[in-house]
């Protein structure tokens, strides 16, 4: 059948679709082409930016004193939750899996998951309840009840508890969550292992290393290779909202560096170029994490 | 079988572990819930742990006396309601047609639609597109650029997909046209992707507040819950690094504390999401694994 005769066959379908991908064009292609401002001067007079200026807001970003920490920042919070959240959520899936009351379980895991269906703004609100360096705080007076600090310690405040801080409210976030994908990789495994395990005696320590790690190996590796792939996207919120010009230097991330310099301060160009340097590389890196999960693994997103 | 000491024991330690574990997750949100409800005045002395020490209600009052926080809640909640039905509109509509096998330029239609969630233009674009498109401090703005998410268009693609194609095509034959297939043959089908994915939307548009935090900034009236929250987050941050601040508070005099009401206003934005996901979880679950599957 000729393209022609297809499509009027299909016309009431292409029709229909037309709506969808003028949306699509307007709202997520429109941004796309006005990133292209990172190349330009900003003018109010023309909507997508004036006189072009090449790469001049790249060098100033790769130049800028603000490079190297802002850069560092980003991936070493991204990498610590990658990690830790990966290490919790296996872990949390394995022992749930071993709770033989049925009931038990479902409570636990629907406990577990409660975090993840509230917003980091009500997190940051609670956290900055619970790490308060009042001394009656929660955490602090506890701590001192124990008579294991001597003076109340700035949680929020003192930059170098600021990654261990928010990797741990990640990791609360998203354990439950997380480990879901693990909980039904660990279900599909087959019970006759462990049963013929136990008939040469291996303990329940032993069946968990070589039968059930083994067996979610791949899911592993999957899920923590696409990981990688979004290293640049230490996430906006908890960086913004747990973020005061004490820690600063050590959680000022790509997002929320683009939302102070970008609109607040407007320099829309830099702010621009610094997004658009971003979603490139965030771009590349999900290629090539693609790229090795298809090789290897046999699996991919695209 | 026989249970060997050794097990009975690693059954213990993990039963216990995981008891603990369930507190951390859900006491931080007891504790909130408890100190909502105690004189602010009296919170701050502390320790208050599972139960208000002073009961008290003046949070609230405070809060639905106020009528821009009332507001905000109405505004939370028609852009919940609104958003999920367009969205959930939008999504069916787009999902089916792109789940037609025979559709001309198929995989070119797809890709167009599927790059789009790895690749995007970023924050400065977006805003300059929102402002020429008149959506800032308009309602709107919470509603349409929302209206398609294409990670959920292809969760529901895939499910479609998966019905017999069969049934479509003998409505066609029937003379069905392809909005009425979709919606007496194919939605009739798909009730639990369809509670996933509106689930999915609500709860998104509940919890959001970047929006409300970068394109409502002018008009107070547009606030939302959610909005709200990180303006009084913004606002009390300071006392929780500065320990002058607080004692200063304390001789404030008032018995109503900042701190009291932004726990009353956690409490009211999180306390709809904690009464349903109980009851909805197998259908949060379904969609996350039908993504996984075939993403």
């Amino acid at each position: 059948m000729s393209v022609l005769k297809k499509m009027k066959r299909q016309r009431v379908h292409l029709l229909l679709l037309v709506p969808f991908i003028l949306f699509m064009v307007i709202f997520k292609y429109g941004p796309m082409y006005g990133s292209l401002l990172a190349f330009r001067e900003f003018s109010y007079r023309t909507p997508f930016g004036g006189e072009w200026v090449g790469l001049k807001y790249f060098k100033a970003f790769f130049n800028s004193p603000d490079f190297s920490y802002v850069m560092r920042n980003t991936v070493v919070i991204s990498s610590l939750g990658l990690v830790f959240s990966t290490i919790a959520a296996i872990v949390f899936a394995i022992m749930i899996c071993e709770v033989r009351n049925a009931m038990y379980k479902k409570v636990v895991q629907t406990v577990s998951y409660l975090p993840h269906f509230i917003s980091w703004v009500v997190v940051a609100g609670m956290a900055m309840t619970i790490f308060s360096i009042d001394e009656l705080a929660p955490l602090n007076s506890v701590l001192l009840k124990l008579n294991l600090i001597d003076k109340p310690i700035n949680f929020l405040g003192d930059a170098d508890h600021f990654w261990p801080l928010v990797t741990s409210l990640n990791v609360w976030k998203n354990v439950g969550w997380n480990s879901i994908i693990y909980i039904a990789a660990i279900t599909s495994i087959d019970k006759q292992m462990y049963e013929s395990a136990m008939m040469d005696g291996a303990g329940k320590f032993r069946q968990i290393t070589s039968i059930t790690l083994p067996a979610i190996m791949p899911t592993i590796i999957l899920l923590f290779t696409f990981g990688l792939g979004y290293i640049l996207n230490a996430g906006l919120d908890q960086q913004l909202f747990l973020q005061n010009p004490m820690n600063m230097k050590h959680s000022e991330v790509l997002d929320t560096y683009v939302l102070k310099y970008g609109l607040q301060q407007a320099a829309y160009s830099y702010g621009a170029a610094v997004g658009l340097f971003k979603s490139v590389v965030g771009l590349v890196l999900i290629v090539i994490c693609n790229y090795f999960c298809r090789r290897f693994l046999k699996t991919g997103i695209f | 079988m026989r249970i060997t000491k050794g097990e009975r024991l690693f059954y213990a330690v993990n039963g216990t572990l995981l008891l603990l574990i369930g507190f951390l997750a859900a006491y931080p949100f007891w504790n909130i819930f408890v100190v909502s409800f105690n004189e602010g005045r009296d919170a701050m002395r502390g320790t208050i742990y599972f139960w208000p020490r002073k009961f008290s209600i003046e949070a609230y009052r405070a809060i639905f006396n106020e009528s821009s926080l009332l507001h905000s809640t109405y505004i939370s909640i028609a852009r919940t309601l609104l958003g999920t039905v367009v969205g959930v509109v939008c999504t069916a509509i787009l999902a089916y047609l792109l789940s037609n096998r025979e559709l001309i330029f198929r995989r070119g239609i797809l890709f167009f639609f599927i790059i789009t969630m790895y690749f995007s233009g970023g924050l400065i674009p977006e805003f300059m597109l929102i402002r020429d498109l008149h959506l800032y401090n308009n309602f709107l703005v919470y509603i349409i650029p929302g209206a398609i998410g294409v990670w959920n268009v292809m969760v529901m693609r895939q499910f479609f997909e998966d019905l017999p194609p069969s049934l479509a095509e003998s409505a066609r034959i029937d003379g069905a046209s392809e909005l009425r297939t979709l919606r007496s043959i194919i939605l009739p089908m798909s009730t639990p992707v369809l509670a996933t994915i509106a689930l999915m939307i609500g709860v998104a548009q509940w919890t959001t507040w970047f929006d409300t935090y970068m394109y409502t900034t002018g008009s107070q009236e547009l606030s939302t819950l959610q909005g709200v929250l990180v303006k009084i987050l913004m606002e009390t941050q300071i006392q929780s690094t500065d320990p002058t601040q607080a004692a200063r508070l304390e001789q404030s005099g008032s018995i109503l504390t900042p701190e009291v009401i932004k726990m009353a206003t956690i409490t009211i934005t999180t306390v709809p999401i904690v009464m349903i996901y109980p009851f909805l979880q197998k259908y949060f679950v379904g969609g996350l694994t039908v993504g996984a599957v075939k993403g």
